[in-house]
């Protein structure tokens, strides 16, 4: 049986204007869905006034006022950004019984618009290393394999929005915390420019890294979503160019990349070279292209990464550092290895690096690589003692601020595989129009896991 | 470079307040000493970028 929760955000946002769907109707069948697919572990608070904000959003409507495509729509949170009124520990009994006091700038915009903030989602704690199973709320299951892990730390994120539980859920990445469980689990994940979204009132990570985005169940959507949460200024508008054709652009397929790596499954590079082809039948001018060395952007990314986490966590850890999670601490304590000088170095790193890369994909409109360089772990693989890292290849660009568009590119052994588009910052355009013109050559973003 | 032993990691934990136990700090230790390793190559970064130039 057909239901609400299943329709895109465009076909219920014509529906709720036509008068065939109200908001109510709308959050009353995702609020369902939720509660029947609770094995997903997605959700770790449900809005208790969902309802009433989705009436709010058909009195909105009702009255003749349409403040955006997203007025009356269910989107949902990862715990580490601020919901007014909803819980909010980042994932971590050390903030337990913290109640936000007020929305993030994201969310801000979200409730300007008239969205329903159905509630939070998991997350890895503080973002930092997973999946834990010994923390207050167990980990987000894979909706394709509940044996499987989502990736993180936006792991709720991408399971619910993977699972058809929302279509669109809003995350954080640092490191690929957007991407690789948008790749694991199968749905789009979108990491903008630097700094094009605000991350305040999200609990920080590293702040030289953190993006805030959007995770959703198609290209356009999530351009619709980040559309909404961009911040002022002059960023071209994402869902600009989403159905334009593609002919002509100029696609780098940075292949040895992943193929050259010895962790990346054949699944994965046979997908990788199938996604080029499609590019080219679909007239886009695909080459392959030479991407600097990945080891000095992941080591100095990760230079910056673990010491500013440490101090961003120093007051915290000070007063609480019993509550934090054994994989967390352990985590946090690599940090006290970085000098200033250590920290500094690397951050001088970070122009040659960028304008390194820049220099690489000058002559492409696009790159394209792997996301994750096979599908996720078992549970089975993580012993809980110490972190267990799965390749892949996302943290050079939050390094060098480039925006980056994770987008199913098929299964291997009934787990999603992830391509992973980049541009030059400020062209999210570009790849919405790319990403959207393969998800409708390939029928990878239509399958569902079934329930 | 030299390896970080432990008594220089466990001055540098205490420092920051932190606390682990033994298994835990066996595995920070390990890390620790990746990460250092990451500042090694970015070192060699800088390096090979300067030798560009010149």
């Amino acid at each position: 049986m057909s239901s609400a929760a299943d329709l895109s955000l465009s076909e219920a946002a014509a529906a709720m204007r036509s008068g065939a769907l109200t908001s109510r109707g709308l959050v009353e069948a995702v609020l369902q869905r939720i509660a029947a697919r609770q094995r997903l572990h997605a959700f770790t608070h449900v809005a208790a006034d969902a309802l009433a904000q989705a009436d709010a959003a058909d009195a909105w409507l009702k009255r003749g006022e349409d403040p955006g495509q997203l007025c009356g729509i269910p989107i949902a949170v990862k715990d580490l950004i601020d919901v007014a009124g909803q819980p909010a520990t980042s994932g971590s009994r050390a903030l337990a019984g913290r109640i936000a006091t007020g929305d993030a700038d994201v969310i801000a915009r979200l409730r300007n618009q008239g969205a329903v903030l159905i509630g939070k989602l998991a997350t890895y704690e503080f973002a930092m290393v997973g999946p834990d199973m010994n923390l207050a709320e167990p980990p987000a299951r894979n909706p394709w394999n509940l044996a499987h892990i989502t990736g993180g730390s936006s792991s709720g994120a991408a399971a619910a929005v993977a699972g058809g539980l929302v279509r669109l859920a809003i995350g954080t990445d640092t490191g690929g915390s957007i991407r690789s469980p948008a790749a694991y689990c199968g749905c789009v994940g979108l990491k903008p420019s630097y700094e094009r979204v605000s991350r305040s009132g999200a609990f920080p990570l590293s702040p030289s890294l953190d993006h805030v985005g959007p995770l959703a169940t198609t290209v356009a959507e999530a351009a619709l979503a980040l559309d909404t949460i961009t911040e002022g200024g002059n960023w071209r508008p994402a869902s600009a160019l989403v159905g334009q054709s593609i002919e002509g652009l100029r696609i780098g397929l940075a292949r040895s990349w992943f193929a050259d790596d010895p962790k990346a499954s054949p699944e994965l590079i046979r997908a990788m070279d199938e996604a080029a082809a499609t590019f080219s039948m679909l007239g886009a001018r695909v080459s392959l292209i030479e991407l600097p060395d990945y080891a000095p952007y992941q080591a100095a990314a990760s230079v910056i990464l673990h010491a500013e986490a440490l101090a961003e966590h120093a007051a915290l850890i000070a007063k609480k550092q019993s509550a934090y999670g054994r994989p967390t601490l352990q985590c946090l304590a690599f940090g006290a290895v970085i000098t200033d000088d250590d920290l500094a170095m690397a951050r001088r790193a970070v122009t040659p690096l960028t304008l390194e890369m820049m220099d690489a994909m000058a002559n492409v409109d696009v790159m394209l690589t792997a996301t994750t360089l096979s599908p996720a772990l078992p549970f089975s693989a993580f012993d809980g003692e110490k972190a267990v890292w799965t390749p892949m290849r996302t943290i050079a660009f939050n390094l060098t601020g480039q925006p980056a568009l994770s987008l199913p590119c098929g299964f291997e052994n009934g787990l999603p595989l992830g391509a992973q588009l980049v541009a030059s910052i400020g062209s999210e355009d570009l790849l919405c129009q790319v990403g959207h013109a393969f998800e409708q050559a390939t029928d990878h973003a239509v399958q569902r896991p079934l329930f | 470079m030299t390896e970080l032993d432990e008594t220089e990691f466990k001055r540098l934990l205490a420092a920051k307040g932190l606390t682990l136990d033994e298994s835990g700090f066996a595995a920070a230790l390990q890390g620790a000493r990746n990460l250092k390793a990451e500042v090694a190559r970015v070192a060699a970064c800088h390096k090979a970028h300067a030798d560009k130039k010149s």
